[in-house]
C-alpha cells in the first residue's frame, strides 16, 4: 500500500478530467465496499438508537465524498436524539465560527428519533480533540464511538 | 410550513423559473439561478428549526445528505429501497459540491458565474467561461438534479 505523501505528487499532476474520474472509480469501489445488507432497509420501530444512528452515519459516508470521520455522541443527548459530529473535507465552513448543530429531521416510517448533526472541517475536528474549540451547546465529546467508514 | 421557510420556498421557485426563462440566455446567469435556487431550497428546508440562519452557501450539499435518510423523499421520487435512492442521491451529491463552489465567497479565486476573476486583477469574465459543471449538469447525474429540484420544489408542502 502505498503512502499518501508518495500518492501526493503523482496525483496532483493528473489532468483535471483524469483526477475525476479517478475520484469517480474510487468512490463507486469505496461505495460497492461497504454496501452491507444491514443498508438495505430502511429502519423501522424496532431500530434501537445506536442502530439508527449507525444506520444513519453509513448512509451519510455512503454519499458524501467529503465525510471522512463521523462521531456519534450519545453521553448526554435526550433519550430520543442522535447526535452525530461528522468531519468533512470538502465543507466550506468557516475556521473560527462556532460549530452548528443542524437538525436533519429523518422522515421515516416508524422512526422517532430526531437526528441532529454538526459538521467540522478536518482541522476544526483536531481543535475540539485537543479541547481548543467547543462543541455546540449541551454536546458532549466524551463517550463517543465512531462509526468506521469502510466497516459498516 | 412556517414563514421563514415559506419565504425562502417563494424565493426559491422564482430562481427556477427564472433560470428556466434563460435557455438562450448566457451559461453563467443560467448557473448563478441555478445555484441559488439550490441554496434556498435547503435554506426553506431547514428553517424548519430556528437555528438555521448561519447555513451559509453550503447549505445545499447539507440538505442532499439530510433527504438521502428521508423515506418520504425516497418513495415519492419513485424509490422503494434504501440502496437504489442511496446511488441516486449519491450522484446528486457529487454534483451539490460543484455548484456550492461556484458561489464566489467559496470559489475564491477561480470560476464563479457573477463576477470576474481573481478578484485583484481580473484575467477572465464569467461571460465568456466554459463552466464545467455546466456540462456535468448535462449528463445524466445533471437530470437527476434537474428532476430532484424541480419535484421538491413542486411538492415541498406536502413532502416535508
Amino acid at each position: 500500500m502505498p503512502e499518501i505523501e508518495d500518492l501526493v505528487p503523482t496525483l496532483a499532476n493528473l489532468p483535471r478530467h483524469e483526477y475525476s474520474e479517478l475520484i469517480r472509480q474510487v468512490d463507486e469501489r469505496r461505495r460497492r465496499a461497504v454496501e452491507g445488507d444491514s443498508l438495505e432497509n430502511w429502519p423501522n420501530d424496532a431500530t434501537s438508537k445506536d442502530e439508527f444512528a449507525a444506520w444513519i452515519a453509513c448512509q451519510h459516508f455512503a454519499i458524501d465524498k467529503g465525510i471522512t470521520r463521523i462521531l456519534y455522541l450519545p453521553a448526554g443527548a435526550p433519550a430520543e436524539e442522535v447526535r452525530l459530529l461528522e468531519v468533512n473535507a470538502l465543507a466550506s465552513l468557516p475556521e473560527n465560527a462556532p460549530l452548528q448543530a443542524v437538525d436533519f429531521m429523518p422522515d421515516i416510517e416508524g422512526v422517532h428519533y430526531s437526528l441532529f448533526v454538526a459538521d467540522a472541517t478536518p482541522r476544526q475536528f483536531e481543535e475540539i480533540l485537543s479541547g481548543r474549540l467547543a462543541l455546540p451547546a449541551g454536546w458532549q465529546l466524551a463517550g463517543y464511538q465512531e462509526i468506521p467508514a469502510m466497516k459498516r | 410550513m412556517n414563514e421563514q421557510q415559506r419565504l425562502y420556498l417563494v424565493q426559491a421557485r422564482s430562481d427556477w423559473e427564472v433560470y428556466q426563462l434563460l435557455k438562450s440566455g448566457p451559461v453563467c446567469h443560467r448557473l448563478h439561478d441555478f445555484q441559488m435556487c439550490t441554496e434556498k431550497l435547503a435554506k426553506a428546508y431547514f428553517w424548519r428549526s430556528s437555528n438555521a440562519g448561519n447555513l451559509g452557501h453550503a447549505a445545499f450539499v447539507k440538505f442532499v445528505r439530510a433527504i438521502a435518510t428521508n423515506q418520504s423523499v425516497a418513495t415519492n421520487l419513485g424509490f422503494y429501497n434504501t440502496r437504489s435512492f442511496r446511488e441516486w442521491i449519491k450522484d446528486v451529491s457529487d454534483l451539490a459540491y460543484e455548484l456550492q463552489a461556484l458561489a464566489p465567497s467559496l470559489a475564491h479565486d477561480g470560476p464563479n458565474p457573477e463576477y470576474p476573476w481573481p478578484r485583484d486583477k481580473p484575467e477572465h469574465a464569467p461571460v465568456e467561461h466554459d463552466f464545467e459543471a455546466w456540462h456535468r449538469i448535462q449528463t445524466p447525474n445533471g437530470r437527476h438534479l434537474w428532476i430532484m429540484i424541480d419535484k421538491l420544489l413542486e411538492n415541498f408542502d406536502e413532502w416535508f
